[in-house]
């Protein structure tokens, strides 16, 4: 490859980048903003209620903007929280006509057909942080791009759902008596005893139930090799070796071996 | 009978088939990268699709292994899709996350989904096995046992109550090459036309 070529290839990609990027740039010194506004209200206000970031976002057009069609705003909640399903809700307009569907889609999408000035739609939904109160994390996020219809342009604007919340609210979720993961935690545990103790439990009964049908065998065995198996089999069981009656009064005994779940035996 | 060596080496060359078809495409513009890269990731549920059936033998391989890890396999899967569930299962049952009592419960179900698992699968695993090449030998069975396996790759990989579009061809992904192992066990005994 020559220098002229290169340098030929060189000024073709910087002719490709400036016409890519030029009219972006330019779009960007003035970009008007779409009519809308988020309005964010943290409603965990006590220890016993939901703590949610409570979203609502406004799409009004006014007269200055003129009216906007083909809206879509995007709801995407970032690892730190997540946008519970059921809290979605729509608004309708003044016609009363629902104009904002719901594409079943993640994230969240909703498309807004013409929305003339005076009209207004709103979406509403709450984002649950996950975590123990993230400071200054972005919970999520809401994009709305819009066209206005004068112009015909296509505008768009991202705004980040961040905790509102002041110190005075926050003071019990910041610090909280129980921490989330010592509290599940603490569940995990607590499901575990109940589980290896029911499972000893049922082992220790069906250990005893067979051993009381091998002393009855032992009983009414008549060969001498029949009785030493049971013998061995008894003993393999571990406990005590007495006869079935005596078997009920040495339940108490604290079986040594471990608990494994052998439910074949 | 074919043994679970051959049955793995049927398994292989259809997945290698499978690959080579969604090269093919992809070559040719018709299949997207990320098909032909979860094509290729899926090799290990073809595999499982090819020695699956086996289950129902007592002395096969995958039954003898399966008794001793699937118990285990299964409860980590639920403990998993328990664990990626936690927050909105906490959420569920006393309306928010946050409360201390309501991580305690989605403790307690978490380790209660693994250990019901555990026990389940340990307890019926060899109570359930049906006669050898009767109800797992058959393609319905399959497809049954691959929409099952794609289930639970949803529910692995999947979010707030819906997927993405790649996920999503993850999960059918996983599927057929499940169904696609299954099918290589059938066909390895002379079974796929019955």
């Amino acid at each position: 490859m020559t220098k002229r070529s290169l340098l030929v290839g060189a000024l073709l990609a910087i002719i490709i980048a400036a016409a890519v990027a030029g009219p972006v740039t330019g779009a960007d010194a003035n970009e008007p903003s779409p009519p809308v506004t988020v309005e964010r209200t943290f409603v965990g206000t006590s220890s016993d209620s939901q703590h949610a970031v409570a979203v609502t976002v406004t799409i009004a057009p006014t007269e200055q903007t003129g009216a906007i069609n083909n809206t879509v705003v995007t709801t995407r909640s970032e690892e730190a929280a997540f946008i519970a399903p059921s809290s979605i809700s729509t608004s309708e307009t003044t016609g009363g006509n629902q104009v904002i569907t719901q594409r079943r889609t993640r994230p969240a999408m909703f498309d807004l057909e013409r929305l003339e000035p005076g009209e207004s739609a709103s979406i509403s939904f709450r984002v649950y942080p996950k975590a123990v109160f993230p400071s200054g994390e972005t919970l999520a996020t809401v994009a709305i791009e819009t066209q206005f219809m004068q112009t015909k342009r296509v505008v768009s604007e991202t705004t980040a759902i961040e905790p509102t919340v002041n110190a005075s609210q926050a003071s019990y979720t910041v610090e909280p008596p129980v921490s989330p993961l010592v509290s599940a935690g603490g569940g995990a545990v607590f499901a575990t005893l109940v589980t290896v103790s029911a499972a000893f439990l049922y082992r220790r009964r069906r250990r005893q139930t067979l051993r009381g049908i091998l002393q009855s065998a032992k009983e009414q065995s008549a060969s001498m090799g029949t009785e030493q198996a049971i013998d061995k089999a008894l003993n393999r069981l571990g406990g005590s070796t007495t006869t079935t009656d005596e078997i009920s009064t040495t339940t108490d005994e604290p079986d040594n071996e471990s608990p494994t779940f052998d439910f074949d035996d | 009978m074919t043994d679970c060596e051959a049955h793995l080496r049927y398994g292989m060359s259809i997945h290698m088939v499978l690959v080579a078809i969604m090269t093919l495409g992809y070559v040719g513009g018709v299949v997207h990268l990320g098909i032909l890269a979860t094509a290729t990731s899926t090799l290990p549920l073809t595999l499982t699709g090819a020695v699956f059936p086996d289950l129902d033998h007592p002395s096969s391989i995958p039954y003898r292994y399966g008794k001793r890890f699937l118990p285990s396999l299964l409860a980590g899967v639920a403990v998993l899709v328990g664990l990626r569930y936690r927050i909105q299962i906490a959420a569920a049952l006393i309306e928010t996350n946050r409360s201390g009592f309501g991580t305690f419960l989605s403790g307690v179900i978490v380790a209660s989904l693994g250990w019901g698992t555990w026990i389940g699968t340990y307890g019926l695993f060899p109570v359930l096995r049906p006669p050898h090449r009767t109800v797992t030998h058959r393609l319905s069975a399959g497809v049954i046992a691959a929409l099952c396996v794609g289930a639970v790759v949803s529910l692995l990989v999947g979010g707030d109550g819906s997927l993405r579009p790649g996920e999503r061809v993850f999960v059918l992904g996983s599927s057929v090459a499940f169904l696609l192992g299954f099918a290589s066990h059938l066909a390895a005994d002379g079974l796929l036309h019955k």
